[in-house]
């Protein structure tokens, strides 16, 4: 880690005179005040501030930017920072233009409120040609609750294959790797050995924690708060390091748990259920979304009478135009870019769409 | 009299309290130098000789010595210091009740520190700041740069030009019903081009950053606001690791030395934390330093963000949250605000501030940004609030229809 003092551009005597108080790299000589330096060095304040300036350019290397630059850049077809879309064209416009493919992308919710299907659903557009709003890359899925289920992804990807026929012939469910974790010391191995080897190969786009909850929850108790604290912090530097070195997307399932006191200070209400992990989680979290259940089924030919969509033909294709679908609700709870917004969803064999005759209730 | 008795201070200085390398300072006061007087028309090649020093050190002792001696601070009185402040021009947040708090915005020449929970709004409070420091001096702006420190990689640039967008829109429109101003094309895209973006990656990057600021803002004398957001992630998370601790603790283990006498470092875990915690405050109070520096020498505003963090008390209430990175970080700022939700309103609290009392105000953040709540009664006459109140009721919809 760090620069060695002995590759700095200052003069040599500087360097020896830093060398022999055993100051070797970068982040030794920035640890120390310039009081502290001089006095272990027995250089003069004008030496240090030299040290330090040539360590700090080290350090930081390339020029700085400017958020013109940054938005010039976003702009411009070719080198756009990519998002990718969730398979619904309604939700990437309002996520404009989908998920990022930095930080920590948390989505919580209770049980059976669509959590999984989400992700499955990204696990599938993610292979996607970068013209369609994937990322033209695979998936990493690391379960640690319960079994995958396969046979739902099995039947999404047959849609999948359906609805983008005409655009990639690739079997999707070829280009997802699979984790069962059931300790924390597979999570760390996986974390620190499987996944950084994966992502070096450039092969993997997503990866998806499902869930982050589940092992924390049962292997602290509520004496070791301060361990969990540390661990659950480390876990999510290590995925937002890896986020940021390869620009993907990072989606983390998280539960919630009842909310006992009645305060706000997580979202904009009081609510039943705040995402669990509390505080020490939710700093690393760039974006929350947070879904919930919504009561009642309505058939796929009700949500979309509307519009007539390709997703509609297919399903006519498909003969599930009558079939009940679940409706859910999809929340932003907080995001960098995104105004707090609410969708409802619904999960019907193909996967999630949002739901164009629920926008009233 | 006051000048005299200064000067007379002057000469009666230790050598030991100036910068000098420490070999050179022990030959000066072994060879009998010890105040500034003994140095008095003494030749750089007589101090040589007697002190037993190189000729080039001697030239510097008698150049750091004598350079001190010509430039002294310049005081002033208070009056002059109250017409200065009064004359800076303040970098408002675009909430009426909130700049009134805040005593017309956030101030420059101080450290100002934005507390607040997950998604109470920091990062768009920053963003906004970052793009008011902008806001032409026709109209009563600072019309400069900024300086965006990122260590949590928030900064989502469509969300900057969002509020870039409404606020040039806002100055159009103000210097349009204003006579005879002209602020020519102030645009999203001259706004943004006065953003300056690092991003650091962990507290070593950083501090490099914060280091070499000082060089940066000389070269970019526009610079007004300095926001880094945020102070808390770098030093709360890194210094988990274990490993690191490790590596740091052995590089420094010489400079160390001194403070970690009071501790037991091969006994227990608990001590190196102490001694971590002894170092992390070292840093960053060195950095606060920076900062107030920094803030006072470039007439800028320097803006921080902080993390919120439960405190657990033995009381009857149980937990409550408290801004991270404890008390000692708390005397650093000059400014502390604290961000935080109730009854699904934001509000934003003044909780320490050296010329304002502490007062609650409820904020909004709209699409153009940072924005006061405007009640239902009161938004019928005053023309800017009522062009705000438009533009919040447009964004408070879904844009799904």
């Amino acid at each position: 880690m760090g620069v060695s003092i002995v590759d700095l551009q200052v003069n040599p005597r500087i360097i020896s005179a830093t060398k022999r108080a055993g100051l070797h790299d970068s982040t030794a000589v920035l640890n120390l005040s310039g009081a502290e330096l001089e006095r272990l060095t027995g250089l003069t304040s004008s030496d240090i501030t030299q040290l330090k300036d040539a360590v700090s350019e080290a350090v930081l290397g390339t020029g700085t930017i400017t958020a013109l630059e940054i938005w010039r850049r976003q702009c411009s077809e070719e080198t756009r920072v990519p998002r990718l879309s969730t398979g619904c064209d309604q939700l990437d416009k309002a996520l404009r233009g989908g998920l990022l493919t930095k930080g920590i992308t948390e989505i919580v919710g209770e049980s059976a409120s669509g959590k999984t299907q989400v992700c499955l659903q990204l696990c599938l557009c993610v292979q996607l040609p970068v013209k369609y709003g994937g990322l033209a890359g695979g998936a990493m899925y690391i379960c640690t609750e319960g079994a995958f289920p396969n046979r739902r992804l099995d039947q999404m990807a047959r849609h999948f294959t359906q609805r983008y026929s005409r655009v990639t012939k690739h079997r999707f469910t070829d280009q997802i790797l699979l984790e069962h974790v059931a300790d924390f010391d597979g999570l760390d191995q996986c974390l620190q050995r499987k996944l950084p080897l994966a992502l070096a190969r450039g092969k993997i786009k997503l990866v998806v924690v499902d869930s982050v909850a589940a092992l924390f929850r049962c292997h602290y108790d509520n004496h070791n708060l301060v361990g969990r604290a540390k661990h659950l912090a480390s876990l999510a530097m290590q995925l937002r390091r890896l986020a940021d070195q390869y620009n993907v997307v990072v989606i983390c399932v998280n539960q919630v748990s009842a909310n006992m006191s009645k305060v706000s200070d997580v979202s904009s209400q009081p609510r039943q259920s705040i995402p669990a992990l509390g505080l020490v989680w939710a700093d690393h979290v760039t974006c929350r979304l947070m879904m919930s259940r919504r009561d009642g089924y309505v058939t796929m030919a009700d949500t979309f009478r509307e519009n007539e969509t390709e997703d509609r033909t297919v399903d006519k294709r498909m003969g599930t135009e009558s079939q009940p679908v679940s409706r859910k609700r999809l929340e932003v709870v907080f995001a960098p870019h995104l105004p707090p917004v609410v969708f409802p969803l619904v999960i019907s064999q193909s996967g999630i769409a949002v739901e164009m005759n629920g926008l009233g209730t | 009299m006051a000048c005299v008795s200064a000067s007379v201070a002057h000469s009666q200085r230790e050598l030991l309290t100036f910068p000098l390398a420490p070999a050179i300072r022990a030959k000066l006061s072994s060879a009998g130098f010890l105040t500034v007087a003994d140095l008095n028309n003494v030749k750089p090649s007589q101090l040589s000789k007697e002190a037993g020093i190189a000729l080039e050190d001697a030239l510097e002792v008698v150049k750091i010595i004598s350079g001190e001696g010509k430039t002294p601070m310049p005081s002033q009185s208070a009056l002059e210091l109250l017409e200065q402040e009064q004359n800076l021009p303040s970098i408002v947040t675009f909430c009426a009740k909130l700049d009134g708090v805040l005593g017309g915005g956030v101030t420059l020449r101080q450290v100002t520190e934005i507390c607040g929970a997950p998604g109470v709004g920091k990062t768009q409070m920053c963003i906004q700041l970052a793009v008011d420091a902008s806001i032409p001096e026709e109209l009563g702006g600072a019309g400069g740069e900024a300086v965006y420190i990122d260590t949590e990689g928030s900064f989502i640039v469509e969300r900057v030009a969002d509020i870039a967008m409404a606020t040039a829109d806002h100055c159009h429109r103000m210097a349009a019903s204003a006579d005879d101003v002209d602020i020519g094309n102030y645009t999203m895209e001259t706004i943004l081009a006065g953003i300056h973006y690092f991003r650091c990656h962990d507290h070593i990057e950083l501090l490099a950053t914060i280091h070499l600021l000082t060089t940066f803002v000389q070269k970019h004398p526009k610079v007004r606001v300095i926001v880094v957001d945020s102070i808390a992630f770098p030093f709360r998370h890194n210094f988990d690791d274990l490993s690191m601790r490790t590596r740091l603790l052995t590089s420094m283990a010489q400079s160390c030395i001194q403070l970690a006498t009071n501790f037991d470092l091969a006994v227990s875990v608990c001590a190196w934390e102490m001694m971590m915690m002894t170092i992390m405050m070292m840093i960053l109070t060195s950095m606060a330093q920076s900062c107030i520096q920094l803030a006072t020498n470039f007439d800028l505003a320097v803006v921080l963000t902080n993390q919120m963090t439960t405190r657990f008390t033995l009381g009857s209430n149980g937990s409550q949250l408290m801004p991270a990175l404890g008390e000692s970080w708390g005397h650093a700022c000059t400014v502390r605000l604290i961000l935080f939700w109730e009854n699904s309103q934001r509000h934003a609290m003044l909780y320490k501030s050296p010329s304002h009392r502490e007062t609650t105000v409820l904020y909004q953040i709209t699409t153009g940004g940072i924005r006061d709540v405007i009640s239902r009664k009161t938004c019928s006459d005053h023309e800017p609030q009522e062009a705000d109140g438009t533009e919040s009721a447009v964004t408070k919809r879904p844009r799904l229809a």
